[in-house]
Order: C-alpha cells, then structure tokens, then sequence
C-alpha cells in the first residue's frame, strides 16, 4: 500500500456533468487539504461516494498530533487559471506550526462543505514527514498542485 | 560561499518577492470578495485577472517540483 499522486475522474465528471457537483476549487473557506500515512492506496476509479475525505480508503490512515486537526488545513487564495491551454489549479502553501506529526506522506485535497466531502486529488509528498513541536510546509511547485492539458498534441 | 554582502542582497531578493506575492494574494482576496458580494461579468473578469497575476507570479517566485520544509525532517516508513 502506498500513497500515490492523481486527480479522481469520478469528482471531475460530477462537476463537469449534469449533476453540477459544486467543487469550487477557488474557495477560500472550503478546499482542505488532510494529511495521510502511506498505509493508504488511492483508488482514483473510485466513485462518487467513496472518492472523498471521510469516506472508502480516506477513513483511516489520517495523521494525528498536537497542532494538526483532523481534517487538515484550509487552503487559501487558490486559483485556477489557464495559460497555453494548460489548467493549473494552485494555492498558497499550506503548514502546520507548533505541531508533532509522525509520517505524513500525501495529502487529500477536498471540499469540507460537500456531502461526502468530495476529493479532488492526492498528492504524493514523496516521503513520510514527521515534525516535533515544529512547523510542517508543504512548498508548492512552480507548476502548482495540479496541470491538465487541455489542449494535448 | 558568497559574501555577507552578496547574501544581504539575496536575503532582500527573496523578501521583495514575497512581499509581492503577499499584495498579489491581498489583490486576490479582494477580488474574491467583490465578486461574492456582487456577481457580475466585471467582478468574475477582476477575479481572473488577479487569480492570473498571481499565479504567474507563483510560477516565477517557487522552485520546480513540490517539497516539504519547515522543521519536518523524513522519517523510516514501517
């Protein structure tokens, strides 16, 4: 079982499609991002209901400690924007201060006010992160947390 | 190793370029506002042009590839 990075076609689909799932990527009180050990598989087949924080693998496995709440961090001033046909969905980088955190190896990024809570995607942070009374950042790439090519060649 | 001097001027590098990051994301959270507060095609416009400064910004400001920092150090996973 390991954390991998990807985007849930099941979440995309209800946004894109008749059911208007309300994802609003660009709030800034609803999208989430929660921390997971890599005792979790992502299954980005999932389906609607499963595909989403609290729910299917995304039960268990969530970190735990001082300084972080179970659900995780509120991600601020998020954009989405399209250059060149390519759509980049970003944020400011998320941290947790003052926090004692054992093995964060991905994050689930979500809308805390939907039912379920509907992920958006994983992020894979490459190792398993531990902090002691310290601050965890994740650094957001220059490319932001996610790209789809709109235009493929 | 660079100089005391050559690392002020990188130390002041880095503060000018999140100081403009931080008016870029004031822009943005006012522009967000704006728009909650009065949807319409200019407010939705004022939103795409901030959210698009301040991801070229972004683009520009951080190193390729995500990483973790802060006092985090890797630990052994079981």
């Amino acid at each position: 079982m390991a954390i991998s990075s990807g985007i849930f076609g099941s979440v995309v689909a209800a946004a894109l499609g008749t059911t208007n799932l309300d994802l609003d990527l660009e709030s800034e009180a609803d999208i989430k991002i929660a921390l997971f050990t890599n005792d979790v598989t992502p299954d980005f087949d999932a389906n609607l209901s499963n595909a989403a924080y609290g729910a299917g693998v995304w039960n268990d496995n969530e970190v735990s400690g001082s300084g972080y709440t179970a659900g995780g961090a509120v991600l601020t001033t998020t954009t989405l924007t399209v250059s060149s046909g390519v759509l980049t969905f970003d944020s400011a980088d998320p941290s947790w201060s003052s926090s004692t955190i054992t093995g964060a190896r991905g994050g689930l990024i979500y809308n805390d006010a939907l039912s379920p809570k509907s992920a958006f995607m994983v992020v894979d942070l490459g190792n398993s992160y531990s902090t002691n009374n310290g601050t965890l950042l994740i650094q957001v790439s220059a490319d932001g947390w996610a790209e789809i090519d709109l235009v493929p060649s | 190793m660079p100089s005391t001097a050559e690392r002020a001027a990188q130390l002041r590098a880095q503060a000018d370029a999140l100081e403009a990051l931080a008016a870029l994301e004031q822009d943005l959270l006012a522009a967000k506002a704006a728009h909650a507060a009065n949807p319409s095609k200019q407010t939705a416009a004022a939103v795409r042009e901030a959210a698009e400064a301040l991801r070229t910004a972004r683009a520009t400001a951080r190193p390729e590839g995500l990483s973790v920092g802060g006092d985090a150090y890797t630990t052994k996973e079981g």
